[in-house]
């Protein structure tokens, strides 16, 4: 993660937005991925987005029966960046695609020192209509 | 390839499998003495690709060590590494080499051992093949993002749960004839869809089995009974998250390109196809963005027996990385031996006219390093 501290969330990511076609993106690429353009304009992210497509539960776990399963999901960020993301926090339903999500900073997981390592996940949003209050 | 002719001179592979008494060197000095021994020709280079040699959990030196067990010192020996395509970029790399005259024999060498690692381990490596995301730093497991791309699939083309089985029972119905495959053994649609969970929709038997064995190819500059007849390699859109198109492999599109112009080749002139079906949705995607089948088709087509072994576009004869077995940096050279071998010998499982040419895909990560090689039988 290289965090900047920018307005939106607490940890903010750089994202970019291209001047000539519009397209958004993640990470930071010295030219359009869409159009091949140059001089991309910095864009904050407030955090907010909905899933793409249904969310994947990974059995990552092998043959350790004590490890987790992780949730998978892609997700259209508000400004238009697409990811994939852990979704946490969720309801025990199916989710849908257009269900909303909110970033949240959680660990990730360790360095080789033991040093915790955090970066965003992404969690249900309670109600839409809340979220869009 | 649009310099000097580029042939295949020797091929050899290891059975795929198991091998917990052998180490990666003792497999890839099998495969590459049969090799050397079929084409009767000292190389003048060796290139060797291995995922685990290139992370440190194979030996130091390996590509130099493997150069002093065969006995081709001071021959210079270079380590590609780039996740499934490794061997395929292998192979690009030391047929430039001969095209351009910079050495007469090349030697190519695929290996991995991956049964020994442990579960940790091997997720560890797995996860390596994929870059991390941007939002949490972290590289997700093949499997989550192979999953999304089947659910991508399915919304967009209305594929079906069964067709995946359909990609898993063909290729290992396929492997049943192959003696040095990994998982030898038939598979009914049933079993495929009642195999356990690894990320929904993807179960157990849509997915590749890791495996320890290693293939090698000797090129030679004029002489052999197969010709490289063209090459395509691509790299990019390593974030498939990112992707504009979701439902297609981009990158794959771009080398199929390049190795079709090069070949003068259209995908009907193509007799015999081995794609990279590390899982089943892999091979749909893949023979719809190599243009043997139209967008949302390659999944009836595969359903319909039009892909099978004794079907009119036969795909992954061996059994695919699906059962043939998966040794991550061999599998791309493994397919291309398969190729020399059926446009040589024939078809193992069908007694009509050998094929005259083939293709082969081989990929990274989701198709962020994609290779397409077409092979020609020498008239």
């Amino acid at each position: 993660m290289n965090g900047e501290h920018e307005p939106g969330l607490p940890w903010a990511l750089p994202a970019w937005r291209c001047p000539a076609c519009g397209h958004a993106w993640l990470p930071e690429a010295s030219a359009c991925p869409a159009c091949g353009a140059v001089g991309a304009e910095r864009l904050a992210l407030s955090g907010g987005g909905k899933l793409l497509l249904p969310p994947v539960v990974c059995n990552v776990a092998g043959d350790d029966p004590a490890g987790a399963s992780l949730v998978l999901g892609l997700i259209e960020l508000d400004e238009g960046p697409t990811a994939l993301v852990e979704i946490v926090d969720s309801p025990p339903r199916r989710l849908e695609p257009g269900t909303t999500v909110t970033l949240t900073l959680r660990r990730v997981g360790c360095d080789e020192s033991g040093a915790r390592r955090y970066g965003y996940k992404a969690a249900v949003a309670p109600t839409t209509s809340a979220r869009d209050s | 390839m649009s310099e000097a002719a580029v042939m295949i001179a020797g091929v050899g592979m290891t059975a795929l499998g198991v091998h917990a008494d052998r180490s990666a060197l003792d497999l890839a000095v099998e495969a590459a003495s049969e090799a050397l021994a079929q084409a009767a020709q000292r190389p003048q280079g060796v290139w060797v690709s291995s995922l685990a040699a290139a992370r440190g959990d194979t030996s130091a030196a390996f590509e130099a060590r493997l150069v002093d067990r065969l006995g081709l010192a001071p021959a210079p020996a270079t380590l590609i590494s780039a996740a499934g395509a490794s061997g395929a970029l292998a192979f690009c790399a030391a047929a430039q080499a001969v095209a351009s005259g910079a050495v007469e024999t090349a030697l190519v060498v695929g290996v991995d051992k991956l049964c020994g690692l442990s579960p940790a381990r091997a997720r560890e490596l797995l996860r390596a093949t994929m870059a991390p995301e941007p939002l949490s730093g972290v590289s997700p497991p093949p499997a989550g993002v192979f999953a999304l791309l089947a659910h991508e699939h399915m919304r967009r083309y209305g594929t079906t749960r069964r067709a995946l089985s359909a990609v898993a029972v063909k290729n290992h119905a396929n492997a049943v004839h192959n003696p040095r495959a990994h998982l030898r053994r038939a598979v009914t649609i049933e079993q495929v869809g009642a195999s356990p969970l690894v990320a929904d929709p993807l179960r157990m038997l849509d997915c590749a089995p890791l495996s320890d064995g290693a293939a090698a190819l000797v090129l030679s500059c004029g002489r052999g009974r197969v010709r490289v007849a063209g090459i395509g390699c691509a790299t990019g859109g390593v974030l498939w998250s990112a992707r504009r198109e979701r439902a297609e492999f981009t990158t794959t599109r771009a080398a199929g390109r390049r190795a079709y112009e090069q070949a003068g080749k259209r995908p009907g002139d193509i007799d015999v196809v081995e794609v990279h079906d590390a899982f089943t949705i892999g091979e749909l995607c893949a023979l719809e963005t190599l243009g043997f089948f139209e967008p949302g088709q390659a999944a009836a087509a595969t359903e319909a027996g039009q892909t099978a072994g004794l079907g009119p576009l036969p795909v992954n004869t061996d059994g695919g990385l699906k059962a043939r077995g998966n040794p991550i940096g061999a599998s791309g050279v493994a397919q291309l031996v398969t190729l020399t071998e059926v446009l040589t010998r024939g078809f193992v499982a069908r007694d009509d006219d050998p094929a005259r040419c083939g293709l082969a895909h081989s990929m990274g990560g989701c198709d962020a390093t994609a290779v397409v090689t077409i092979l020609e039988r020498n008239e």
